[in-house]
């Protein structure tokens, strides 16, 4: 397992679905924190271009999610960064905060909101192994907490993201002893949210936060909080926890 | 009086394992049984089998890979026995036992597993819900502790089971208010899939039932089933959106 130390850091490479907006923040941040960072999404080479701006160092590369050769070919160019300590993972629908009631989706709708995703983490987890299998590193696949506990309106998003989480478990108990740790990240969903109501331009997710309660503390972006994970576990926490889910909702969520 | 007397209960995969328990023990609990199997020869076996004991059941075909055999069966149960009460989805990937080599899996092998325990999940309860809610029923998932715990070598189908129970506590917020129960249970037993892993070992028995506080595998009928005949009936009235994992104390992970 690759640690990190020193004033150095080894990049760090996000990819990401059709919501693209908290992965674009987690990039954004990472280049601030000092992190070479590569981003995988439909607009990557834009938030690279923005990172680039900013005085940082990145490389965008557009692959659609679940594309496996398109996958594997834009870690390949992100390793133009140098070594890679870490791939976050970060599939969900660009609506995941918009509630439905089960009956009224369509097949087409349920594999948007809840299929495509779990196979775009499957493909992300399966070339993210391929990526660290020499020199280990650390994994984090992104799940809105909704998944731990349930919501009105949201089973999509919870079925999607429950396979998700155990998806990086088994990895995690796979990995291991290949020196690479895999863990969740759990955000409040409307912070994966990239289509605010268009009426009002608030995010349609209240209803899933009232069935979880408020938060003990004022939670920041949660893009903060992923990127410090992203830090511990290349850091200090480096070969140390595997298979976990790090709740960064501000406690709203306090499932095992 | 039975605690299943004048209830309808259809049972996916109910051919078979652990299937075959589970209509075993509703039957042996009153219910009439809808044994939804895609190979009607395994489903009518079973259906013999209630017959001999004094129940009543029937068997459909229902590849729940099919939504319009999905529909079709909880149409025939609704016909003959008057209406649906208890949907129990136990069909699983004839593969699910087979262990996966994770990193280098085809996306298609994942696509079997989904289709079984995700997609068909998705399509039974869409197809069930208005006769669920008619009856104020309920609607069972079997999952696994796979689907807690993760697994190094059955990944894909601790992560479908995962999905499975991520469906459940939604659905049961969104079900509640209709009356309609959403739960999923969580077995470890014996199965025709690991008699045939313990034939190819000797060893693996053993090794197996050491883990378990209880010293040995569940039966389905007699240790799985009653798990599955407490949920439809009315003593479990007030549970919603849990898994029940009856494991012998083999896992405990909340």
């Amino acid at each position: 397992m690759n640690r990190e130390s020193g004033a150095t850091k080894a990049a760090v490479v996000v990819v990401s679905g059709p919501a693209t907006g908290l992965a674009d923040r987690l990039a954004a941040r990472l280049a601030e924190d000092g992190r070479p960072v590569g981003i995988v999404s439909p607009r990557g080479a834009d938030v690279a271009a923005a990172v680039q701006a900013a005085g940082g160092n990145a490389i965008g590369v557009a692959a659609p999610p679940g594309d496996r050769p398109a996958l594997e070919a834009a870690l390949g160019r992100c390793t133009g960064l140098g070594p890679v300590a870490a791939v976050v993972l970060a599939f969900h629908p660009p609506s995941a905060g918009r509630a439905r009631e089960l009956v009224s989706l369509s097949d087409e709708e349920w594999d948007a909101g809840c299929e495509a995703p779990i196979r775009s983490c499957l493909v992300g987890l399966q070339e993210a192994h391929h990526l660290l299998s020499d020199s280990g590193g650390a994994v984090v696949v992104v799940v809105p907490t909704v998944a731990l506990v349930g919501a009105d309106g949201y089973v999509a998003a919870t079925t999607s993201g429950e396979a998700q989480r155990i998806l990086a478990k088994s990895a995690a108990r796979r990995w291991g002893a290949s020196g690479i740790t895999v863990n969740v990240a759990a955000v409040p969903l409307d912070a994966l949210d990239d289509a605010p109501d268009e009426a009002t331009g608030a995010n349609p997710s209240g209803a899933a936060q009232l069935s979880l309660g408020p938060p003990a503390l004022t939670p920041p972006d949660p893009a903060i909080g992923i990127a410090s994970l992203v830090d511990a576990l290349t850091g200090g926490l480096g070969g140390l926890v595997t298979g976990a889910t790090v709740g960064l909702d501000g406690g709203a969520v306090m499932a095992p | 009086m039975s605690s299943l007397s004048d209830r309808t209960v259809l049972v996916t995969g109910g051919g078979g394992g652990v299937g075959r328990g589970l209509a075993l023990a509703c039957a042996g609990a009153g219910a009439s049984v809808v044994v939804g199997v895609r190979d009607l020869s395994k489903g009518n076996e079973v259906v013999e089998r209630v017959s001999e004991r004094g129940g009543t059941a029937m068997a459909v075909a229902c590849d729940v890979t099919a939504s319009d055999q999905v529909e079709e069966a909880l149409r025939m149960a609704a016909d003959r026995f008057g209406g649906v009460d208890a949907v129990i989805h136990n069909a699983v990937s004839t593969r699910s036992s087979q262990p996966v080599p994770f990193e280098a899996a085809p996306l298609s092998l994942w696509d079997e597993h989904a289709a079984v325990s995700i997609t068909a999940s998705f399509h039974i309860a869409q197809a069930a819900f208005s006769r669920l809610a008619e009856r104020r029923g309920t609607l069972i998932f079997m999952t696994s502790p796979a689907g807690v715990d993760g697994s190094e070598q059955l990944s894909f189908y601790a992560a479908v089971k995962a999905a499975q129970r991520g469906l459940v506590k939604s659905l049961a917020r969104e079900w509640g208010p209709h009356g309609v129960r959403v739960n999923a249970i969580a077995p470890l037993a014996a199965t025709p899939a690991m008699d045939r892993a313990f034939a190819a070992d000797p060893h693996l028995e053993g090794r197996v039932r050491s883990l378990i506080p209880l010293g040995r595998l569940g039966d389905s009928e007699l240790d799985i089933g009653p798990a599955a005949v407490f949920l439809c009936e009315d003593g479990s009235r007030y549970i919603t959106g849990q898994t029940l994992v009856v494991s012998g104390g083999r896992f405990t992970t909340g």
